[in-house]
């Protein structure tokens, strides 16, 4: 049943419609050329701080006179990053495992349970998320300051902690509700207690969300500037709030020198970054506050 | 369909039998506990001590803030960063995120690139761009060489310095988010529009469109408090004080030069207070223009 | 936009996507086909076998990496679907979910500037006709899998298309709907006679809706033909199993007459009919289990015997598994009461085994 013969008249070419596909190419260029645009002058921008840190001297010449690594090793004595270095580290891991302390099982019942009131905790548990640091932070370092924490590094890992639980909950919420519930009830149903349940059953498959959970809150609270700037003291300031300090104070060092110290931290930050992305999704790091995706009717 | 537990939407079972219902209540707590303590206290706390000042009457800080000459007028500066900065990147974000719907490479590898300048922080903009966008910069240079502008740009330690690094930081904020909303939109729906007749202007406009209203106030709102807070930039590229004297730096100053923890209080409520107005502003001038289900599909 | 035509031809259409490994697969491969004016087609295959990648290059969803597609003489596939005029129906129904059913109905005419005067009866015309005149105002959030299926075949037909792309809209739908469904869309088919793509895998629907059914394989056309032709003279092994001859068993030629071909397995001697040329010393020979006659002794052609292995009752009839002699295993379809372990004899009308190669 195959009409294989060509048609006496060759058949029409159908006519495309010529000032559409420009106006969409047009378009198209347009797009590419704002994000190039945008892409091409952050990473100048970065590339700039990276010159400027291996450079003798830069003095508005395009390239500097000279090179030299030795700006790294002043900045690392005159900022002291080693133990800079060590307040980000206890900070930022600190947090890390409290708030998935106290996050994922927050999560869990987020996820499993209706109650009374759960709308209610939910906006609590957002509003540090939708409120900026700037805002809350404040009251907080004058709370802090009241419980004697402020300047102390635990006053430092309270604060982080702040955004830091409800992100774990707003990641782990939708990973946990995504786990079928029958899983938990076919392991009671073939003798597991609660106990052997969570540690056969729930955290095997818990753990790519905790992992990935994990590295954002590490990401995110390395780069987090506000909450420590407002309740760090000078012996426990995180590598970001230092070099704001460094750069504020600019007239005193040598710009290379804060250059070189910029360039560890965003060492430091990408390094975590990139191994994070192995995990997640871009995306996630900002995660999307609430809204569920608009399934087609 | 049963009414029972379907995986993924997020319907929690009913529980069996008492114990393990309360058990998992209490797995809640600690968090609760942990934001009631550190979150919830100390904004009432901030708003109780915004009444007690050092001296005068329970409105003395506000009536201080309204009538001292660098006080009040920092509303309006933080303002006039803000929003201009807020409308550029939702507006810009939206055709772009709009245009990279499509799963793929480019959507990679566009995603991750402006991962970076989020996860590397204000700090380190501010300061890369005092030397890249500085008057002795790269930037200076190549638009003096192809006679764009003759001499050095001003565009740090100024009001210019700020706004581009509120672009830099939120753009690829605003860009991701309103990227998780088109890609959640069902592509199934722009195709059945498709068949029955309708270009790519106007599928987005009936289809794509009234089903981001909601997300894409959302994401004017997230971005624009998120604006609103700047503070590193302010003082590092900015003119903090005069041009940029935003309304963070009057709050810091007051709490940790001035030690008034008491106006330092009322001016964060103020601030609150005024990205709540315009929260409420932006979310009830969706409702006005967009009279359909906030969100689609099956309830 | 074309309102009536004569034929829809494919020919040599050709879709190519990267596989696995960086090279391409062909999800069809030289697909040629006619449909004609009011004619309701089924493209019928199994998961995989580019039955709806054929829809999507129709509909204009999916560009053709070789071929043509014509509606009579004009050359349809350079144009963006929003130009062909097609009506389709999609698996998950896509309805706009932010629109009344009304809106969602009336947008193919608002998107071709029909004055809105004229929308509202052609709407209100569209909806009595699937019975869903009552749920105008409605979102599609608030109707059940079955209504909402119906809204989204009055989009696809108030526009009045010259033809209707289906694509497997039934099987988000449980098995009661379905039926009922389907009923709908044969009574509409039959009021409105435009010409209907319908895509599906299921034998049943594509039987009971098609006035042609075009079987598919791996891109490849198996067989087109009428809905009996299909099932009672299905041209290759593939679309024999797939119709449902469950008997299939690989013997050896024994000798061949005229379209009578003698095959030979241990002691078991079968006399079937030749459907397809045979390639070399082995064929198979297919058998519908409703064909078996059970019993019957006089005829002596085609007789075998064994125990009952097996029964599942169905009713008007039970599927009995019977283990042959030798080890052979058959399925009989037939209303005779047979147990577990009961001797059974069975026999195979010749023109009812088809044979094929192996």
């Amino acid at each position: 049943m195959s009409a294989a013969a060509t048609a006496a008249q060759p058949p029409q070419r159908a006519r495309g419609s010529g000032t559409g596909n420009l106006l969409d190419r047009a378009w198209r260029g347009i797009v590419a050329g704002v994000m190039a645009l945008f892409v091409v002058n952050v990473a100048l921008l970065i590339a700039a701080v990276a010159v400027n840190s291996v450079a003798t001297r830069w003095l508005g010449t395009w390239l500097p006179v000279g090179w030299t690594l030795s700006w790294y090793l002043q900045s690392w004595k005159d900022f002291q990053l080693a133990g800079i270095l060590w307040v980000t580290f206890e900070v930022v891991f600190a947090v890390v495992l409290l708030s998935l302390a106290i996050g994922v099982p927050a999560a869990y019942t987020l996820a499993r349970r209706n109650f009374p009131g759960k709308r209610a905790l939910l906006l609590l548990f957002l509003l540090p998320l939708m409120v900026p640091p700037m805002t809350y932070g404040i009251p907080l370092a004058t709370v802090l300051y009241q419980m004697h924490l402020a300047g102390t590094i635990w006053g430092v890992i309270l604060a982080n902690l702040i955004p830091a639980a409800p992100f774990v909950i707003l990641v782990m919420t939708p990973f946990i509700e995504q786990i079928d519930p029958n899983l938990e009830a076919a392991a009671r149903v073939f003798g597991a207690g609660t106990g052997r349940m969570f540690t056969s059953v729930l955290v095997p498959l818990l753990a790519p969300g905790i992992l990935a959970a994990s590295l954002l809150v590490l990401v995110r609270t390395i780069a987090l500037f506000e909450l420590t700037f407002l309740t760090a003291g000078p012996d426990s300031q995180t590598l970001v709030v230092a070099l704001y300090y460094a750069v504020f104070a600019a007239g005193v060092r040598a710009p290379q020198s804060i250059d070189a110290m910029a360039m560890i931290y965003m060492l430091v930050t990408l390094v975590w970054l990139l191994i994070a992305l192995r995990f997640v999704n871009p995306t996630q790091l900002v995660s999307r506050v609430k809204e569920r995706p608009v399934p087609a009717g | 369909m049963s009414a029972a537990a379907l995986p993924g939407t997020g319907q929690p079972t009913k529980a069996a039998s008492r114990p393990a219902f309360d058990r998992a209540l209490l797995l809640a707590i600690p968090a609760t506990l942990f934001m009631l303590l550190l979150f919830v206290y100390p904004f009432l706390y901030g708003l109780w001590l915004s009444f007690v000042p050092a001296k005068g009457g329970p409105l003395a800080n506000y009536h201080t803030f309204f009538t001292t000459s660098d006080l009040w007028p920092t509303i309006g500066t933080t303002l006039k960063l803000a929003l201009p900065a807020t409308v550029i990147n939702v507006g810009v974000a939206l055709p772009i995120a709009f245009r990279m719907r499509v799963r793929g490479r480019w959507q990679r590898i566009v995603t991750t690139l402006l991962v970076v300048p989020i996860t590397l922080g204000t700090v380190l903009i501010a300061e890369g761009m005092l030397n890249y966008f500085g008057p002795k910069g790269w930037l200076s240079h190549a638009l003096q060489l192809v006679h764009f502008y003759d001499g050095p740009i001003r565009l740090t330690h100024n009001y210019w310095g700020v706004l581009i690094s509120l672009v830099i930081s939120g753009f690829p904020f605003a860009f991701l988010l309103i990227l998780s909303y088109v890609t959640g939109i069902d592509p199934v729906l722009a195709r059945a529009a498709a068949t029955l007749g309708a270009g790519s202007f106007a599928q987005f406009r009936h289809i794509y469109l009234p089903l981001l209203a909601p997300g894409l106030a959302m994401c004017f709102c997230l971005a624009f408090v998120q604006a609103f807070s700047v503070f590193p930039s302010a003082v590092l590229v900015g003119a903090p004080a005069g041009p940029t004297r935003v309304i963070s730096i009057a709050a810091y100053q007051a709490a940790f030069e001035q030690y008034d923890y008491s106006l330092a209080s009322a001016i964060a409520m103020i601030m609150g207070f005024v990205q709540l107005v315009i929260v409420a502003a932006v979310l009830g001038l969706r409702g006005f223009f967009y009279r359909g289900p906030v969100a689609g599909g099956k309830g | 936009m074309r309102h009536d035509f004569r034929e829809l031809k494919l020919e040599r259409v050709t879709r190519r996507f990267a596989g696995a490994g960086g090279h391409a697969f062909a999800a069809l491969d030289e697909l040629t086909m006619t449909i004609r004016r009011g004619e309701f087609v089924a493209l019928l295959g199994p998961s995989g076998c580019g039955k709806s990648t054929a829809l999507n290059c129709i509909a204009g969803l999916l560009s053709l990496s070789g071929g043509a597609i014509c509606l009579d003489e004009l050359r349809i596939d350079t144009l963006p679907p929003e130009k062909r005029g097609f009506g389709m129906v999609f698996q998950n129904y896509a309805l706009f979910p932010h629109m009344t059913v009304e809106r969602n109905v009336g947008f193919g005419l608002r998107m071709r500037g029909v004055p809105a005067a004229e929308i509202a009866p052609r709407v209100a015309r569209a909806l009595a006709l699937v019975q869903l005149g009552a749920q105008a105002a409605k979102l599609p959030g608030q109707l059940s899998g079955g209504q909402q299926q119906r809204v989204a075949i009055a989009r696809a037909i108030v526009i009045e298309p010259p033809l209707v792309l289906m694509d497997e809209p039934l099987s988000n739908l449980d098995a009661k709907l379905r039926i009922e469904t389907r009923a709908e869309i044969r009574r509409i088919h039959g009021e409105l006679g435009r010409a209907t793509i319908y895509v599906t895998h299921d034998q049943d629907e594509a039987l009971s809706l098609a006035d042609r059914i075009v079987v598919m394989r791996d891109g490849v056309v198996q067989q087109i033909g009428s809905p009996q032709q299909i099932y009672a003279q299905p041209a290759n092994l593939h679309v024999a199993r797939f119709m449902g001859y469950r008997n299939v068993l690989e013997l050896d030629v024994a000798g061949v007459t005229g379209d009578r071909v003698e095959l030979a397995g241990g002691p078991m001697r079968i006399v079937g009919t030749l459907r397809q040329a045979l390639g070399g010393r082995r064929a198979a020979v297919a058998i519908r289990p409703e064909e078996l006659v059970v019993g019957a002794p006089d005829i002596v052609a085609n007789a075998v015997r064994g125990r009952v292995t097996g029964v599942e009752y169905g009713g008007r009839d039970s599927l009995i598994e019977v283990t042959l002699d030798g080890g052979v295993r058959l399925l009989v379809r037939s209303d005779a009461r047979a147990a577990r372990g009961d001797a059974i004899a069975l026999s195979i009308p010749p023109e009812r085994a088809l044979v094929y190669p192996a």
